[in-house]
């Protein structure tokens, strides 16, 4: 037994050291060295074979660190980091909702881009929702919004001769669709499907319900907490009645990847989701994957509410650069070239990025790869943003007040004219007395 | 009557068998369902209803997988941090557990509560506060943090279920061995420890596991180091090709790669853990 | 812990210098364990504890810190409960920065219930359930696997390492894997499984995280964690001498008499300590909850963890995670002090 202890405690030594050994191996380089921390990009090799084509001009070493795939744990590490000053990341990929929040950390990358001449190229609604108080805080790399997925097969099979235009017309058409697919003997087909978990999907989602009937934006651009108002509740009670009728009852606990995987496997009629969902339904990057769907289905815009209008909740990815970066300028430079228009299209061809640029969606060659982008164009100049510039570094908490009030209705735990009274209330609370409650502006 | 004894006999066997049966099926058929899952197209995958057998198979989850590095890496960074771990828990909390259970002093309750308390707090609100001192202490982003991070998680755990096994042990033993003229630390680590050999195993096997399967301290004390992450936060990285997609089939075949050693190991230190049965007998 | 021997003792009967002896050797051989604890413990705890009187925001060391007393914890277990009648504000009659939990009848006066930290209280229900289920489960489960496994027959090698199988996938990855055995459809396994067995129609699949969240959760944690449990109780089965049970079995004991009177008895010091442990962590339960169900069922540990990474209230999520150590530290002296466990 001694000997067991001997051997225990070198084994132990020798560990340690071992360790040492496995995280210390930075060798020395001429070469300075660029930190980007990531989060989703899509296919990882391609990504990387872009970066390293830059690195190599530029005699630049480029690292990535994948951050986790949860936004919320993503978001809460890069604070971390910002907060300890880290110099271990330099150029950092960020949500469309963050530019409020990381303000203070990131470097102002606006005169760059004025010396780039790159400026009036971005989507202008994704560059002004970047800009805080003056600061680019992030350059636009790629883009996302809420779309209505639909099957052309089934529109046809049961006589309707165009997508839904208004909610109603989706209502309607998803239960004629819902009724006659089970008749004919597939049990568990849906007519809707959507994100109902209680997260930040389902704020997108609602935000899109409650705009689209003329309900406002839960918070408007000059302070007004506007969400307590007939159009809202009448809008949230609307999608409450679709739960258990044309959507299934577990749709409150959905995600973006549950509604796809359901409408992807051929039961469900409407599907609302980010446009990644198209390609993987086409059979993946290559389109080589089988799928019950394949070429079997289209995408729109969403439908219009009583406002006559249609809303899509603006997503989409930023570049932009720590503060606290060792070498700023290079990581600048890094920037401005992966947001460039060649990159840009680069990225939409291989990795299936939305462009930020809307001159990138009329280059023939993306419109003969990809004609079905074409339409939609009209979506992501107009989607509407979260209230998260207005609210800054309250976003995460109006958010979360938002979508857990909206689960409450959808999940028949509280009437919506109730949950919005208290959510009205604590909004009032949570921000404080700049803002005021106010009535919704009026659509144009 | 001797038919009556035979029925039971045989109903008991059988009552005995169906209950094992079941045992394995509760135990084993969420694994399958991993497997299987890590086999299917994601095609089949999504399909209603789900099929218990695969009907096509497909290996390029699996391919995903072992062509991934940071997956591969994850695998030998969690070897390493879960051994040394185990080691460090089972060399420090027997000593603590041997004082504890067999060595007299006063305060031995407070002792023991302290080492619990630490225990009470969940992960997440110690975090910011270690986090600090990791980085304080120089050990960001490498695997010396996680290897003595999770000491507070492995060693109040070893030092109470060691403390038992030791107070379990008889004492004619130990007295035998004063008698000899052992010191109390001789009668320590050459008759007691080997005593204890198989609890040894089992509390081990227990921390080993923990310390495998921990995420939440290695998420935040590696991040940036991508070369030190283990595989628990390797695992939740994966991409599809597609930003948002989630790579179920890939996500299932990684657990079922990373579950294999374990089964292995238990395995292996099968013999160890019957062991348990000899070193009962010896209590008399 | 109750254990039978307490005799070491009485072997060192021989003096005061032996007892010395002994005191001292014992601190040095605790001396690593409080090496390490106070290492890796000590600072992250007293900050937890101290940055719970605070306002202190997470991840911004710039931002000024002012000292809010026990503002933080009078939030999280405030409750209100007023009259409210009919056509009463709720902006008038809810103390300022309450929430509404409902609004109800009694003797035909409507009243208002709010509390500072609706979900908090939520949580806290929530997880003394689940821990009382899961624990409640995960014992009656294990100690079965363990008696089984415990006796011969052929593939018990085998049998002990499947039984480990749940435990040994990391619980960040069989939850995922369980997420999707409990879709709503028949591309999960509960579901395929029920309709296979024609116990439901696959148009009537049971929405598993929708309509049963708490149960979903209980049935992820006893599914993972008997392995521990069963282990922990087969490593104590072991340490009975089987003479014992030949003895039982000369004096004409029936196998359930046996159980009763030898098994169990001798058993109680490692049930407790597994119990002790499982409790522990069944009321820390952070992985289960946090991927398996929405934001709004939510443990005491994901509330916790929504304070720190979602709202950036760092003092706040302190006073939560105080509180949780109250609570956990609360049932473990209920436990020592209901089975009179000596420590001693």
């Amino acid at each position: 037994m001694p000997k067991m202890l001997k051997f225990l405690t070198i084994l132990l030594i020798a560990a340690f050291v071992f360790s040492g050994v496995f995280n210390g191996a930075v060798s020395a380089q001429e070469k300075p060295t660029l930190r980007v921390f990531y989060g989703s990009v899509g296919d990882i090799a391609q990504d990387e074979a872009i970066l390293k084509r830059w690195a190599d001009e530029n005699n630049v070493n480029v690292e990535i660190v994948y951050a986790s795939q949860s936004a919320t744990e993503y978001l809460a590490q890069l604070q971390q980091l910002l907060a300890a000053r880290s110099t271990d990341i330099d150029l950092i990929q960020f949500d469309v909702i963050w530019p409020g929040i990381l303000a203070p950390n990131m470097l102002d990358l606006g005169p760059a881009l004025e010396a780039s001449g790159m400026k009036d190229m971005f989507y202008p609604r994704i560059l002004a929702n970047n800009t805080v108080d003056g600061k680019v805080v992030g350059l636009p790399w790629f883009t996302d919004a809420g779309l209505l997925y639909y099957r052309t097969d089934l529109l046809e099979k049961y006589g309707f001769s165009a997508p839904p235009a208004t909610w109603a017309e989706l209502e309607s058409m998803a239960k004629t669709i819902q009724d006659g697919e089970r008749a004919a003997g597939n049990a568990e087909f849906w007519g809707f499907v959507w994100q109902g978990n209680a997260y930040e999907g389902l704020t997108c989602d609602a935000l899109e319900w409650v705009f689209s009937n003329g309900g406002g934006s839960i918070v408007e651009v000059d302070k007004t907490i506007s969400i307590n108002n007939e159009a809202a509740i009448r809008a949230i009670e609307r999608a409450a009645a679709w739960v258990g009728t044309i959507s299934p009852e577990g749709v409150t606990t959905y995600q973006e990847e549950d509604a796809r995987r359901v409408f992807q496997a051929g039961n469900a009629a409407f599907m609302r989701n980010w446009p990644y969902a198209y390609v993987l339904g086409q059979g993946g990057a290559d389109g080589t994957q089988e799928t019950a769907i394949k070429g079997l289905f289209g995408v729109t815009n969403l439908p219009a509410g009583d406002s006559g209008k249609a809303a899509a909740a603006l997503g989409g990815w930023q570049l932009g650069v720590s503060a606290y970066s060792a070498n700023p300028d290079l990581a600048t430079q890094l920037a401005l070239w992966l947001t460039a228009p060649e990159q840009q299209k680069e990225r939409w061809l291989k990795l299936n990025n939305l462009p930020t640029m809307p001159a990138i969606y009329t280059d023939p060659d993306v419109l003969a790869a990809t004609p079905w982008v074409a339409d939609l164009v009209p979506v992501f100049e107009n989607a509407s943003p979260r209230p998260s510039t207005v609210t800054a570094a309250l976003y995460n908490d109006v958010s979360v007040a938002f979508f857990t009030a909206v689960h409450d209705v959808l999940t028949k735990k509280k009437d919506a004219a109730t949950a919005f009274e208290d959510l009205e209330l604590e909004l009032e609370n949570l921000l404080g007395s700049e803002f005021s409650v106010g009535a919704p502006p009026p659509i144009e | 009557m001797a038919g009556n004894r035979n029925f039971s006999y045989w109903a008991g066997r059988i009552g005995f068998s169906a209950l094992i049966v079941l045992i394995f099926l509760y135990t084993a058929f969420p694994f399958y369902w991993a497997l299987i899952s890590a086999l299917k197209p994601e095609s089949e995958l999504i399909q209603t209803p789900a099929t218990f057998f695969p009907q096509t198979i497909t290996l390029q989850n699996f391919e995903a997988v072992f062509r991934n590095d940071a997956f591969l890496r994850g695998l030998l960074n969690s070897t390493v941090v879960s051994i040394v771990v185990v080691i460090a828990a089972l060399c420090i909390g027997s000593f603590a557990a041997y004082a504890l259970g067999r060595l007299k002093f006063g305060g031995k309750r407070w002792i023991l509560y302290v080492i619990l308390s630490m225990t009470l707090f969940p992960q997440i609100s110690i975090l910011p506060g270690l986090f600090t001192l990791v980085n304080q202490l120089g050990m960001y982003g490498s695997i010396t943090s996680l290897m003595t991070t999770y000491l507070i998680f492995t060693l109040p755990f070893t030092v109470w279920v060691l403390t038992s096994f030791f107070r379990a042990l008889p004492a004619e033993l130990e007295q035998a061995a004063l008698v000899d003229g052992c010191t109390p630390f001789q009668t320590f680590y050459k008759i007691l420890l080997p005593l204890t050999a198989p609890a040894l195993v089992t509390t081990g096997l227990l921390a080993f596991i923990a310390a495998w399967n921990e995420y939440l301290f290695s998420l935040t004390f590696t991040l940036t180091q991508p070369a030190a992450q283990t595989v628990t936060v390797a695992i939740t990285k994966f991409t599809g090709v597609i930003a948002r997609n989630e790579p179920f089939g890939e996500i299932m075949a990684a657990s079922v790669v990373v579950t294999v050693p374990l089964i292995v190991l238990v395995l292996v230190f099968q013999r160890r853990i019957v062991q348990g049965l000899t070193a009962g007998a010896v209590k008399g | 812990m109750a254990v039978a021997t307490t005799s070491s003792n009485a072997a060192v009967r021989g003096g005061s210098t032996l007892t010395k002896r002994q005191a001292r050797l014992a601190m040095i051989m605790l001396a690593p364990t409080f090496f390490v604890l106070i290492l890796v413990a000590f600072y992250p705890l007293v900050r937890t504890f101290l940055s719970s009187f605070t306002n202190e925001p997470f991840a911004n060391p710039t931002a000024e810190v002012a000292n809010v007393g026990l503002e933080n914890y009078q939030k999280l277990l405030g409750i209100q409960i007023a009259p409210f009648p009919e056509g009463a504000s709720l902006r008038d009659t809810m103390i300022t920065g309450y929430r509404r939990v409902n609004t109800f009848e009694l003797f035909g006066e409507r009243y208002l219930f709010a509390a500072g930290d609706p979900m908090w209280i939520q949580a806290i229900v929530n997880t003394i359930l689940f821990t009382i289920i899961s624990v409640a489960l995960e014992f009656s489960i294990g100690l079965l696997v363990a008696l089984v496994v415990n006796t011969r027959f052929r593939g018990r090698g085998i049998m002990r390492a499947v039984m480990l199988i749940p435990w040994a996938i990391p619980t960040a990855i069989s939850t995922v894997l369980w997420r999707y055995m409990l879709n709503d459809n028949t591309t999960g396994a509960m579901n395929a499984l029920l309709s296979a067995f024609g116990l439901i129609e696959p148009s009537a699949s049971i929405a598993w995280r929708s309509q049963y969240p708490l149960l979903s959760v209980i049935l992820v944690d006893v599914w993972k964690t008997v392995p521990f449990v069963a282990l922990l109780l087969l490593a104590g089965l072991q340490t009975i001498p089987t003479d014992l049970y030949e003895a039982g079995a000369v004096d004409g004991a029936t196998v359930p008499q046996r159980f009763f009177r030898i098994t169990l008895p001798l058993l109680f010091p490692t049930v407790l300590i597994a119990l002790v442990f499982r409790t522990l962590d069944a009321l820390r339960v952070f992985d289960v909850f946090a991927i398996l169900l929405p934001n709004t069922t939510r443990s005491m540990a994901t509330h916790n963890y929504e304070m720190m990474v979602t709202s950036y209230q760092y003092g706040y999520a302190s006073a939560t995670g105080v509180l949780i150590f109250i609570i956990i530290f609360a049932f473990t002296i209920l436990y020592m002090s209901l089975f009179r466990v000596e420590v001693d």
